[in-house]
């Protein structure tokens, strides 16, 4: 009597084996995930290299959420095409020797962790846990802080005015957080579109120790009550004129008035 | 007729009585409540979100005792007496109630969900391939939820199997959560707990309403879940003592 239902439980059994076999073997399989990834390091020396901000993957390879990432959202043509060609794709081993200083760097919370870090190392913003393909893309391309990723280092812009003849614009601020501010104002399309066809942009912060070089070579051109605003030099470096910014919460109609007409205030 | 169908016929009887009608109206209209509450701009989550819940309470509730119950009632010692392989009684025993659980979940979620939607104007948003798709991933979890109860309800009497059953759920849902906050560096932790619950076709669930994609590890898991609970169903019920608990 028992050994037909043994012999169900038999089958169920082997199917049990089968599947948990190919499941396992599917989950744990070698990622096809096609990104270049770079350690931190060298991502870090190619985004200063190239101006372009870092995309930092913090993850594990215990991590369910993680190999998910790597499976649906990696392998993303849209999604890989942007952080190859867009940003400079870095990926931390959380086990790893460098997944220790990177966590404590961090204050790395969960798995996997998203980043994405401006080309000096400091962390513009995060995302935590699993996204989807269209959210993650949506999180890479919401990026108010790619306004700013094609505006060059001072000393190319430099360079490039002078190929191009046309004045740089330097966006001149305190700190990060005040760009933060700033943001929304200049990811406006008309001033976009302003910057893109009558300058080369670059910017520079005081808190930045390479910036404030650049500033003191700048000293004697500047007038002596330098606060955050928008300066225009020449292709030849001197500068053509000033706006100085009484807070950086300026409207895109200010700019768009003083940058279009050429007056200077 | 043949015996197998009389038997299936006699189980549906005895499960379709008028406490199941009551059980099933009440659900009915807290499924009305559920899915007309829905404001998602997705008609595919509407229709996950209000069956996901339902489906699992509604097929344990018929899976109460599902073995232990007919052992105190002397029924499977009545069956057994007669030409009908003990194999013979869980299948048709745990297709009676796939079927049960099925049709319940049909008027309990799905009705509501086709009113709201048709009422709202938003049936036409849905994918008829997909929405196969979750029915049959749905029918795949009301099995394994069966298998599940089934098997426990060779080994423990009564309602234990669904009360194990809940504990279990909650169980695994508090190490979920201590593991995503406290835990969620150590590995063999992270490891563990991902095999605490089946949870392979409700991902599979979660992942083809969310993102459209048929995640196939999570697929098989779950039919490695399905099996691995029918194998221990079919092995508990050849190790059920009927003569002695039935008299």
């Amino acid at each position: 009597m028992h050994q037909r239902a043994m012999s169900i439980g038999r089958i169920a059994l082997y199917i049990w084996i089968a599947a948990s076999l190919a499941g396992a073997f599917i989950e744990y399989r070698p990622s096809p995930s096609r990104v270049v990834w770079l350690s931190l390091e060298a991502a870090q020396e190619k985004a200063q290299r190239e101006n372009k901000y870092i995309y930092l993957d913090v993850y594990a390879a215990w991590c369910a959420p993680c190999r998910q990432m790597d499976k649906l959202v990696f392998t993303n043509d849209s999604v890989r095409m942007m952080l190859n060609t867009r940003l400079v794709p870095a990926r931390v081993n959380i086990d790893d020797t460098t997944g220790g200083r990177v966590r404590s760097r961090f204050n790395i919370q969960a798995l996997p962790t998203s980043l994405i870090l401006y080309p000096d190392g400091i962390e513009a913003k995060r995302v935590v846990g699993f996204q989807d393909a269209s959210s993650f893309l949506q999180w890479l391309e919401d990026t108010s802080f790619s306004v700013f990723s094609s505006w060059q280092v001072f000393d190319s812009a430099r360079e490039t005015a002078q190929r191009t003849n046309r004045p740089i614009l330097v966006l001149l601020l305190r700190t990060r957080a005040d760009l933060d501010q700033v943001r929304r104002v200049f990811g406006g399309g008309k001033i976009q579109d302003l910057i893109r066809s009558r300058y080369v942009p670059s910017l520079l912060l005081y808190e930045s120790e390479t910036d404030r070089r650049i500033l003191d070579t700048l000293r004697t051109q500047l007038p002596e009550t330098a606060g955050a605003g928008l300066l225009i030099f020449h292709g030849d470096g001197s500068l053509q004129r000033h706006i100085w910014l009484t807070t950086p919460a300026v409207s895109e109609d200010f700019l768009l008035r003083q940058l279009g007409d050429g007056s200077s205030s | 007729m043949t015996g197998w169908q009389q038997l299936l016929r006699l189980e549906l009887k005895r499960i379709w009585n008028l406490f199941t009608l009551v059980g099933v109206g009440f659900f009915t209209f807290l499924g009305v409540m559920i899915s007309s509450s829905m404001r998602h701009p997705d008609a595919h989550q509407i229709l996950l979100r209000t069956h996901t819940g339902l489906l699992v309470i509604v097929t344990a509730l018929f899976a109460i005792g599902v073995v232990a119950n007919d052992i105190k009632e002397g029924w499977l010692r009545t069956l057994l007496v007669r030409p009908i392989r003990r194999e013979h009684y869980l299948a048709v025993r745990i297709l009676a109630i796939f079927i049960s659980a099925l049709i319940a979940l049909l008027v309990v979620a799905t009705l509501p969900v086709l009113i709201t939607l048709i009422n709202s104007g938003r049936l036409g948003e849905l994918n008829l391939f997909r929405v196969m798709g979750f029915y049959l991933l749905f029918a795949c979890q009301i099995l394994l939820v069966i298998m599940m109860a089934t098997a426990l309800s060779c080994w423990v009497p009564g309602a234990f199997n669904v009360f194990l059953l809940g504990a279990w759920a909650m169980v695994a849902g508090f190490a979920e959560f201590q593991v995503r906050t406290r835990y969620w560096d150590t590995m063999w932790i992270v490891t563990l707990q991902e095999f605490l619950l089946p949870g392979g076709f409700s991902e599979t669930i979660e992942a083809l309403g969310r993102h459209s994609v048929l995640q196939w590890d999570s697929l098989l898991w779950g039919v490695a879940a399905l099996a691995g609970f029918t194998a221990f169903a079919f092995w508990s019920i050849t190790r059920v003592r009927v003569d002695t608990t039935s008299e």
